[in-house]
């Protein structure tokens, strides 16, 4: 398949290659990511699937508040997910991003979670507010 | 963003290193919501189980906070410095947060944080007033303050929380602008009476509720205005545990909300959510408890028990013994445990077998059980939520009664 390149906004600014993990539902640190192994936690429909060195696509976030403390440890672990892009940012999710300062973009035309699939390979260009999908 | 003289000088490292990492922390993530400006806040609420790196990163240089008053929620999962041993929480884990509580210690007490380590900081003199801009971390108190006392405070996290109380300020968006407070969504309750109602339902209910509005506001319709702290409080901390409702107005009793009407602004509701008892009971059923079944521990406190409800515990458990294969846990803050002495309440809890902590009682964000747990009972569906989805417990959720029941007779029954 040839390039696709998306436009989005940026949440949080930088530049990240690497392979898209998609979650088509709303994602939080707390609850849904295993700080000891780096993957998607008991219970998630997704259990097991790493987490870890990839580009996440969701929907948007969710829930607890401590969820920048998980994403935090998770990168002092080298196990964080090393960009975000999502339907809508929501505070919560954004300020992991910002935190832990890896790029994050959201509102994208149509559904991110559709327009990449698990396993892509990704460009994130914060500069520019540009996606390139391999 | 528009920032003022003095946050330009902030951002470029003027006021010292720290300041400027939490002020720069403050203007993106104002920026990804659009706010305007930065705006002063009256009241800070933060966790002190900060990751330590990122503590000493951003206290850097800062000797004196930029906020009146600032207090502390309590540690975390089931480690309460001077209990765990009792409790029986694991030593590898209970000795590592010790450790790591005594590096972070210093640095709060430099800034002055007050030590109140409690989820309900309006009870120990955290303050607030109608109208106030704060900054506060946990779901359960960024509710209570906008619904109970008409102070506003967003939905965010740590590190914002910990960057506005070194800063004073926080980014001009969501709940804090009045016009976002309205409420979207009316909701009512159908064949429940809810002076009959236990803390137990009235949670239950909320966990329907949260479930269903998922971020939006919300207004309770049709209560009366003479409901006590405790079931106010069991009324809206579920909200944002199956939900992320930030403000639910109680018509009659949200300082902002005489009536539903004014809840709403005047305008139709998007949408209307029926609770009646069928609904409450689904949320029982999320976390049934089956007849005969050996309960290992027992846990109240999730948020921080009043001294009213230890007082109803106290009924409960007076004169009787807790089973010898159960453990009974009561979270609340040192202040009001304190009190709970001056009753003669700490004695016939201890006598009984039960053990006070001052620690969060819902495992968040992780907390080691006493090994061999297996089933675990309580009357807070936050903690029932949290607990089952964070250990390996099994976790029933039961009436105050009940989870007293099973204490003293290391067995589940209804």
């Amino acid at each position: 398949m040839s390039k696709r390149i998306l436009k989005g906004r940026v949440v949080n600014d930088g530049s990240a290659s690497g392979e898209a993990i998609v979650i088509d539902i709303p994602f939080s640190f707390i609850g849904d990511f295993d700080l000891s192994s780096g993957c998607l936690s008991k219970g998630h429909p997704m259990e097991g699937k790493v987490l870890a060195g990839k580009i996440l696509v969701c929907p948007t976030g969710k829930g607890g508040t401590v969820a920048p403390y998980i994403a935090y440890e998770a990168m002092k672990k080298k196990i964080a997910p090393i960009a975000i892009l999502c339907q809508k940012a929501d505070p919560i999710l954004a300020l992991c991003a910002i935190t832990i300062d890896i790029p994050m973009m959201d509102r994208f035309e149509g559904d991110i979670t559709n327009l990449i699939g698990t396993g892509d390979q990704v460009q994130i260009y914060g500069n520019t507010g540009t996606v390139i999908i391999d | 963003m528009i920032l003022t003289k003095e946050e330009e000088a902030m951002l470029a490292g003027k006021k010292g290193q720290g300041i400027q990492k939490a002020i720069s922390i403050l203007v993106k993530y104002g920026k990804a919501f659009n706010a305007e400006r930065l705006v002063p806040i009256t009241s800070s609420h933060i966790w002190a189980i900060d990751p330590y790196e990122f503590l000493l990163d951003i206290t850097d240089g800062v000797d004196k906070l930029g906020v009146g008053i600032t207090t502390t929620h309590p540690l975390s999962g089931f480690f309460d410095m001077d209990k765990w041993q009792e409790m029986g929480v694991p030593d590898s884990f209970a000795k590592a947060e010790a450790k790591l509580f005594n590096k972070r210690l210093p640095i709060y007490k430099r800034l002055n944080v007050l030590q109140t380590f409690t989820c309900l900081p309006t009870l120990v003199g955290n303050s607030i007033f109608k109208g106030q801009i704060i900054s506060w971390m946990g779901s359960g108190v960024q509710l209570m303050a906008n619904s109970l006392i008409g102070a506003r405070a967003n939905r965010e996290g740590i590190t914002t929380v910990l960057a506005a109380a070194i800063t004073g300020r926080t980014p001009y968006m969501g709940l804090l602008k009045p016009q976002n407070r309205l409420a979207e969504i009316i909701v009512r309750l159908k064949g429940i009476n809810i002076t009959n109602c236990t803390d137990t339902d009235l949670q239950a209910v909320s966990y329907y509720i949260g479930e269903k509005a998922q971020d939006k506001n919300i207004v309770i319709d049709g209560l009366p205005n003479s409901l006590a702290f405790e079931s106010l409080k069991s009324l809206l901390v579920p909200l944002a545990v199956s939900g992320a409702v930030g403000i639910s107005h109680i018509a009659g009793v949200t300082p902002e909300a005489p009536t539903t009407r004014v809840a709403l602004g005047g305008k139709k509701a998007l949408d209307e959510i029926i609770v009646g008892k069928q609904e409450m009971q689904e949320s029982y059923a999320e976390y049934p408890g089956q007849d005969g079944e050996n309960v290992d521990l027992v846990v109240f406190g999730c948020p921080h028990l009043t001294v009213t409800e230890i007082g109803q515990v106290v009924t409960l458990l007076h004169g009787r013994k807790v089973s010898s294969n159960t453990r009974l846990w009561l979270g609340s803050a040192e202040q009001i445990i304190t009190l709970a002495g001056r009753m003669g309440f700490i004695d016939i809890i201890e006598q009984a077998g039960g053990i006070f902590a001052r620690c969060c009682m819902a495992s968040v964000p992780f907390g080691r059980l006493p090994n061999g747990t297996r089933t675990l009972a309580t009357n807070s569906i936050k903690a029932a939520h949290y607990i089952s989805r964070l250990t390996r417990a099994r976790v029933i959720y039961g009436t105050t009664q009940d989870c007293v029941e099973s204490a003293i007779t290391g067995v589940w029954k209804r």
